[in-house]
């Protein structure tokens, strides 16, 4: 079984649109089985991005049968804004906004990560940047997915250089010194961790 | 699954025993130190439920006072060695006991207890902070799509 842990909004649909056809699975792409009835809802594969938010207790019952976990992660103020502004009611500010998106540790990727590495072999994480190792590098992310993976190959009919999905009126708000200095602490923490060196985006 | 509840206390005089519960377990646990932690490990959860921490100390309905003078203050709950639940996020419901309440109701200037719970997480008063940690523990925070 292969289980996307996340994040959203780096790249899932596009990853997802590629190799799909590799799987004897029919299904969505985000059954959501994992992390709202605790329970898988196959035993192929789920690319729900909200997989890395399931309770540690559908951990050990899926990982005897999971060979890999994919872990995207990208800029956390990337992500917000995306977030923002896809989902945004419009009385909402951003700094409450990323506020409840540390909280509910959707930006935490040190803690996650951290959580992960306690709770399965972490060898079995693959983590990519969405920024390093996926935009603009498109054929080669798929190529060392699919090795990684044990795909043989892309699906066929899918154009590989196909635009990935970008969200329409992507704002660029920052959030206040508090949070900043939270969401560095994160990025810090999920680099010390997974020994990855820090990517500097120009 | 663990629970860490992680309390302060306002001051040494006193020692508050407080219960916790969650489902079927039932902790207590005396508050001796100015920083007190607990954690509950190995908990069934497969169900939507509530972690209770409550406290029911019957001398103060021998008194004129309105609260317990040493407050017990729960910092912070970590569920599932992962979410964190704080004075800012995820705060519990206070619920004061029937007792407790009669109790004030005959002293002047009890007024702002009521007008103080909301958002609270100190245990001044007889009674009960309440969480709802639903099954699984993310339906807390996101809206659920299946259910």
């Amino acid at each position: 079984m292969i289980v996307y842990l996340g994040m959203p909004k780096c790249a899932s649909s596009w990853i997802w649109e590629n190799i799909k056809k590799n799987f004897p699975y029919k299904g969505v792409k985000e059954p959501h089985a994992l992390v709202e009835l605790g329970r898988p809802d196959n035993s192929v594969v789920d690319f729900s991005t909200n997989n890395w938010s399931m309770d540690s207790s559908t951990v050990r019952l899926i990982d005897k049968q999971v060979n890999k976990y994919i872990y995207v992660v990208r800029d956390p103020m990337e992500i917000a804004n995306s977030y923002f502004a896809q989902t945004s009611t419009g009385n909402e500010k951003f700094n409450d906004f990323v506020f409840s998106l540390v909280k509910t540790k959707l930006l935490c990727f040190g803690d996650i990560i951290e959580r992960w590495y306690n709770l399965v072999d972490k060898e079995k994480i693959l983590i990519y940047d969405y920024n390093r190792d996926i935009f603009g590098k498109q054929e080669q992310f798929i190529k060392d997915l699919c090795a990684r993976i044990g795909m043989n190959s892309r699906n066929k009919n899918w154009f590989l250089g196909k635009q990935i999905n970008q969200t329409i009126g992507k704002t660029n708000y920052r959030c206040d010194d508090k949070l900043m200095t939270q969401l560095r602490y994160q990025m810090d923490k999920f680099y010390r961790i997974t020994g990855i060196l820090p990517y500097l985006s120009s | 699954m663990n629970i860490e509840l992680q309390f302060k206390k306002s001051n040494l005089k006193s020692e508050p025993t407080i219960e916790i519960h969650f489902g079927d377990t039932v902790i207590k646990t005396q508050i001796k130190s100015l920083e007190h932690k607990l954690i509950m490990h190995d908990l069934k959860h497969d169900t939507d439920n509530e972690l209770v921490v409550m406290r029911r100390e019957d001398y103060l309905y021998n008194t004129q006072k309105t609260h317990h003078e040493n407050k017990v203050i729960v910092e912070k709950v970590i569920v599932d060695d992962f979410w964190e639940l704080g004075p800012d996020w995820y705060t519990p419901e206070s619920v004061l006991d029937s007792h407790y309440l009669k109790h004030i109701e005959g002293i002047d200037g009890s007024e702002w207890i009521k007008n103080t719970l909301n958002h609270n997480t100190h245990l001044f008063f007889n009674g009960k902070l309440r969480w709802q940690i639903k099954y699984p523990v993310r339906r807390c925070f996101f809206k659920d799509v299946r259910r």
